[in-house]
């Protein structure tokens, strides 16, 4: 659905314009309210509690950057009270302090951040099926060329391949080996 | 919020290792310069830190989430559907299709039949109020009265080189103003629960809610048309491209061409809302000013002017005779049933749901009250003059 299809469903009380602004923004929103309070379970509150406003004003949106700014806006709010709320002056001054969260910079900072992770996200799950798969057991979970094999019932080989074409696709640093390499015979080089 | 677009995509390239052209550089370096960003970049590019950040994002369940979103949002939203039509039975129907706890009630009305079935069965409500009704005041410009009936047929009087007429339920002003010394002005006036529809000299029709008024000229002249409203009031205005027609409402005004728009100025409402239907406006208060286009409403505050989105069912249901609640809560809903029916309300709990649900208003109160209770979700009693509302 494209932005302007979001707004006028939206409009229309479209259950499928709201599942469509759901899967675009569930994901940075997570990632932006859990960098400000570090609590899963009260992050996917918050945020669910967020849609359900956004449901409710669903008439004053034209426009997708307003969206936007109501989930920035509602959310910075949402963490503000509750932090007002909350007794235990340990777990606050843990994620951020005061002045932190009353600077809309930081806060900014933090929304971009979420953002990007999700796009990250996006462009891992857009990698083949085995790819994928493959990749996030190396990369997330850390697990061995071996244990990768082993739990697929690949050869080392594939995995290594797999891997290699996802490093490739995403074409970021998660630690490519051949990059590495590369890395190391450059600085070998540059010290003469 | 800043608009983070562009700097989103340059970064995420930065981060792809892809080759930046010499102004995509320069933005980055000004972005990185400033700060706070720096660490942003370099976190993003640590792969033990965006690993972290990656397992969180793949820790939740996109579906459940919204299973249980969906599941929050049909707890909170009750829907009673009544639509237009004038049968007890069907109302009766209606209610048990979506409530199921009324059972009792509609097998009590289908005995002893139909139509006299709801006076005999209204256990709670002990007394009743009657819709509003097409009534009104209207104050010529000698301060004089007519009480107005939409019943009432023929001319009325007549002011300056105008006619006064009521037909077909309308009040109808014809003539011209060619001839003018000075302006009369008439205003129609009306109270809770009645409305009525008026026709000026240049054939714009305006429709008056409860608890409003409209001030206008018997004939317009010169080179605009104006008028001054309060409360609410539905227009579709005649087309008249040499003369401008604006309606000043608390401080603002409402400049148009020819065009269907609704205002409602009701203080308790909050801001001014205007919405158009068809043709173009442009909302004018003190030197804020902003054109809307069909489907948009502008939310005049004393500050700023607000464009959003409208559901133009709902905002012009009142003129079409019905009650449309779309995700209201109840102080909402009890304003209008308020302005309609005449009666204040009290509150001994406020339930917090909100309700959906069109019904004609053209019955009594109770009707609509009953139907509200349907849901289970709130109670009302009527005492005198006034609704009590509990959970």
């Amino acid at each position: 659905m494209t932005d302007e299809q979001i707004i006028i469903g939206l409009k229309d009380k479209d259950p499928s314009a709201f599942d469509a602004v759901f899967a675009k923004y569930y994901t940075q929103l997570y990632l932006f309210t859990n960098s400000l309070i570090k609590n899963p379970t009260e992050s996917k509150d918050i945020v669910s509690d967020t849609f359900l406003k956004l449901w409710e004003n669903k008439y004053r949106f034209t426009q997708i950057a307003h969206i936007e700014g109501f989930f920035f806006t509602t959310i910075k709010n949402s963490v503000i009270d509750r932090s007002r709320k909350n007794k235990k002056r340990i777990e606050v001054e843990n994620v951020l302090s005061k002045s932190e969260l009353f600077s809309v910079n930081g806060v900014e900072r933090k929304f971009l951040e979420a953002e990007i992770i999700q796009k990250i996200l996006e462009k891992i799950n857009e990698l083949p099926e085995r790819t994928q798969l493959v990749f996030k057991l190396i990369y997330l979970e850390e697990k061995s060329r071996t244990e990768v094999a082993e739990l697929l019932n690949i050869s080392e080989n594939t995995v290594r391949n797999l891997n290699a074409s996802a490093t490739k696709a995403l074409r970021m640093a998660f630690g490519n080996e051949q990059l590495a390499l590369v890395y190391l015979l450059l600085l070998i080089s540059a010290a003469y | 919020m800043k608009d983070n677009t562009a700097i989103k995509a340059l970064i995420i390239k930065a981060l792809s290792e892809e080759e930046l052209s010499f102004d995509e550089q320069i933005l980055l370096d000004k972005w990185l310069a400033e700060n706070g960003n720096r660490e942003v970049f370099d976190n993003l590019r640590d792969k033990d830190y965006l690993r972290e950040r990656l397992k969180e994002a793949y820790d939740v369940d996109i579906e459940e989430e919204k299973k249980a979103l969906n599941l929050k949002i049909a707890n909170r939203t009750k829907i009673v559907e009544i639509k237009n039509r004038t049968s007890w039975v069907r109302y009766a129907a209606a209610i048990l299709i979506m409530a199921g706890a009324t059972t009792f009630f509609l097998l009590i009305l289908k005995k002893n039949g139909v139509r006299n079935a709801p006076q005999q069965n209204v256990a709670t409500i002990n007394n009743d109020a009657a819709p509003g009704s097409f009534n009104a005041k209207l104050k010529l410009s000698d301060n004089s009265e007519i009480i107005l009936d939409s019943a009432m047929t023929g001319t009325l009087t007549s002011q300056g080189n105008a006619l006064v007429m009521n037909k077909d339920g309308n009040l109808v002003y014809t003539g011209q103003g060619k001839n003018e010394t000075e302006t009369l002005y008439n205003t129609l006036v009306t109270s809770a629960g009645q409305m009525y529809p008026i026709i000026l000299s240049d054939n714009s029709r305006i429709w008056l809610n409860s608890s409003s008024s409209l001030k206008f000229p018997v004939v317009f002249s010169g080179k605009e048309r104006r008028v001054e409203v309060t409360g609410e009031a539905y227009f579709e205005i005649a087309h008249d491209a040499s003369r401008p027609f604006i309606v000043a409402v608390n401080g603002a005004q409402v400049r148009v061409l020819g065009t269907k728009f609704n205002i409602n100025s009701y203080s308790e409402e909050g801001p001014i809302q205007a919405t158009l239907l068809e043709g173009a406006v442009q909302i004018k208060k003190g030197i804020q000013q902003t054109t809307i286009k069909p489907g948009e409403q502008a939310k005049v505050f004393d500050k700023e002017i607000k464009v959003v989105g409208a559901n133009l069912e709902k905002t012009i249901a009142w003129k079409e005779g019905r009650f449309y609640f779309e995700d209201d809560d109840i102080k909402t809903i009890m304003g209008q049933i308020s302005k309609w029916y005449g009666l204040d309300i009290e509150y001994k709990a406020v339930p917090d749901q909100l309700f959906n649900a069109i019904i004609n208003r053209k019955v009594n109160a109770s009707i609509v009250l009953k139907a509200l209770e349907a849901t289970g979700d709130v109670h009302f009693n009527i005492e005198g003059k006034k609704i009590i509302v509990t959970k």
